[in-house]
């Protein structure tokens, strides 16, 4: 089963992506600050890291640095969300997508399914 | 609009941190204490979160400090931004890099308020921030297990932000039955209030409690405007100490009609104030612009500033009595101020004439203010009116600006009952100006009531508006005739005029 990293610190949107995401058929694991997102990174690969961008602890943008400079996690796929587009030079870290909050549904789904990829159809046995 | 001049530093030498916002911090006299932590408390709609990101906003813009905004179940962040977005102050480039939106509920839900303590910090620590807001308060209280808990929290982020050196600003809603015992323990109390007077909702900022300083006391009128918040401080706590009396030679400040300065022994006495009565139509604003005009003529500045009639015309009815003020008025000798008779707040109402004469700092400028129930109708508690009069006027004095101020008398009442009674005390000067009727003929009478610091002729005279400009009788026959209803007709020349 496919699994996304949902990371905001932002309990109501979490709580909303998770939901959503669960029906679609991925399964989900969520953080609420930076620091640990990179622990649960580590600890387990995930096939998306759908984050914010201004988090606790350690800022969005500086998981992604440490994302890069880490081996086996720099292909993860990163989906950013944020009210303001980071002012970063995008090549220093990496991210393939972002959402501008507050984002649509359709957005958020077709987005997650180019970077995913479709959740693992249930076999019939 | 203007941003209010910034205070000198107190003279014990904390180091104040200025909100920027249009007056809080001339009331504050200085700003906020740096590393100072504050308690801003009030209800849904009065306007915390606003003046929370308004601070951190003007913070960024003025220093090169950065700023930390955390939410408890407020508002998301993204909605929080997007209604804001259309206030001048905001200005997106600032974010991430140096303010910095987080939510800390999910620390608070998930470890508590030592969890929520230990992600500010941090957050502090990384961001550098040199301000905090902290909005949704209340929030705490559901986690924390009882009020000591919450000023113990209160206690130990004011110590480590005062370490730091970072400003705290800790917004609240303002709940009735809440003691709020974490006031205690706070630098500052600033409320806000949102209520309904009659049918007026009125917006209102008090500061509480304030260490390490004075501060202006009592209930200031808040706006909030495309430009964020925007604070009118009461005029009369404001100007409660006027200076000494003006020791600049006093000089006479003619109307610019011939008769009349002659019964006030060459004019109105300089940096004084007069209180022009009379029903309407009697010729209140015509002999106010004819003040003003006279006023221009001499090279001094003149301010119009009235309720009744749009600029455009008042030039027309000056005109048409040979006042020029449309002359002067596109010279820049007399600037032209009209407010619409809507709803108004009287301290701004105040600011706003206040700081166009001080636009112009000179010497023997002139005032017309048309008329005194723009400020009555523009005060929610009519009972300020005499002290913030008194005020006002003090401070007209204290500029050396010679004021003239209509009011307005019932059209058809005989006798004479001032609407504003404390005007009279306030002002120096009492012209009335009334009808008298006479064999089906209309005359308006002028006489002086009252003329403080001065000498002056009490007779009462005629007084004419006519095609060439504004006449008064040269001697108190032609109205004594007309009192006493004995008006000869033959042989009077006003009178015939008057027939024309």
């Amino acid at each position: 089963m496919k699994c996304i990293l949902v990371v905001d610190d932002e309990f109501d949107l979490v709580g909303m992506l998770r939901s959503i995401l669960e029906e679609e058929g991925y399964s989900t694991e969520s953080c609420s600050n930076g620091r640990a997102a990179l622990e649960r990174l580590k600890a387990c690969k995930p096939d998306l890291l759908l984050m914010d961008v201004m988090l606790p602890y350690i800022s969005g943008l500086e998981v992604l640095r440490t994302m890069k400079e880490t081996p086996g996690l720099d292909g993860v796929p990163v989906v950013l969300m944020s009210s303001v587009q980071p002012g970063v030079k995008q090549h220093d870290y990496h991210w393939d997508a972002f959402l501008r909050k507050p984002f649509g549904l359709e957005d958020l789904l077709r987005t997650v399914r180019e970077f995913a990829g479709a959740p693992d159809e249930v076999v019939q046995s | 609009m203007n941003e209010s001049t910034s205070e000198q530093p107190p003279p014990d030498g904390l180091e104040r941190v200025e909100s920027g916002i249009p007056r809080l911090d001339y009331i504050l006299k200085g700003g906020f204490l740096k590393g100072g932590t504050y308690n801003l408390i009030g209800p849904p709609g009065s306007g915390k979160t606003i003046l929370g990101n308004q601070f951190c906003f003007n913070h960024l813009a003025r220093t090169d400090g950065s700023c930390v905004y955390i939410s408890l179940l407020v508002e998301s962040h993204a909605k929080m931004l997007r209604h804001l977005a259309s206030l001048k102050f905001f200005d997106r480039d600032k974010i991430p890099d140096r303010l910095y939106y987080v939510s800390g509920y999910s620390s608070l839900r998930e470890g508590g308020p030592d969890a929520l303590l230990d992600l500010i910090r941090a957050t502090l620590r990384d961001r550098r921030a040199t301000l905090l807001v902290v909005d949704g308060m209340e929030s705490i209280r559901q986690f924390a297990d009882g009020e000591q808990k919450i000023k113990e929290f209160v206690h130990e982020l004011q110590a480590f932000t005062g370490l730091i050196g970072c400003t705290s600003l800790l917004m609240c809603f303002k709940d009735p039955s809440y003691s709020f015992t974490e006031n205690a323990v706070v630098d500052g109390v600033v409320e806000l209030s949102d209520q309904l007077i009659g049918p007026r909702a009125v917006r209102e900022l008090v500061v509480h409690k304030f260490r390490g300083g004075d501060y202006l006391r009592g209930r200031h009128e808040v706006e909030i405007t495309e430009s964020g918040i925007v604070i009118h401080p009461r005029t009369e706590i404001q100007f409660d100490k006027p200076p000494g009396r003006a020791t600049e030679l006093r000089v006479r400040m003619p109307f610019g009609v011939a008769e009349l300065d002659k019964m006030t022994f060459g004019g109105l006495p300089s940096g004084s104030t007069t209180a022009l009565l009379g029903a309407p139509g009697t010729g209140k604003t015509l002999l106010g612009l004819s003040f003003l005009v006279e006023g221009a003529k001499q090279g001094h500045h003149g301010t119009y500033f009235g309720f009744y009639e749009p600029p455009p015309r008042l030039m027309e009815k000056a005109n048409q009595v040979g006042i020029e003020l449309e002359k002067y008025v596109k010279e820049g000798l007399i600037d032209v101020v009209w407010q619409p008779p809507l709803e108004h707040m009287l301290d701004s109402l105040a600011e706003q004439l206040l700081e166009k004469i001080r636009e112009h700092e000179q010497p023997r400028r002139r005032l017309f203010f048309d008329g005194v129930e723009g400020f009555r109708a523009a005060s929610v508690y009519p009972d300020r009116l005499p002290r913030f009069l008194s005020a006002f006027c003090n401070q007209l004095r204290a500029s050396d600006v010679t004021a003239v101020m209509t009011e307005e008398l019932p059209l058809f009442r005989p006798e004479i009952d001032m609407p504003n009674p404390e005007l009279a005390n306030v002002v120096e000067t009492v012209v009335l100006l009334r009808y008298v009727e006479l064999r089906s003929q209309l005359y308006r009478l002028l006489s002086i009531m009252k003329m403080r610091e001065s000498r002056y002729d009490t007779s009462i005279r005629e007084f004419k508006i006519t095609d060439q400009g504004l006449e008064v009788a040269d001697s108190f026959e032609s109205a004594e005739a007309i009192l006493t209803g004995y008006g000869r007709l033959s042989g009077s020349p006003s009178v015939k005029e008057d027939q024309r």
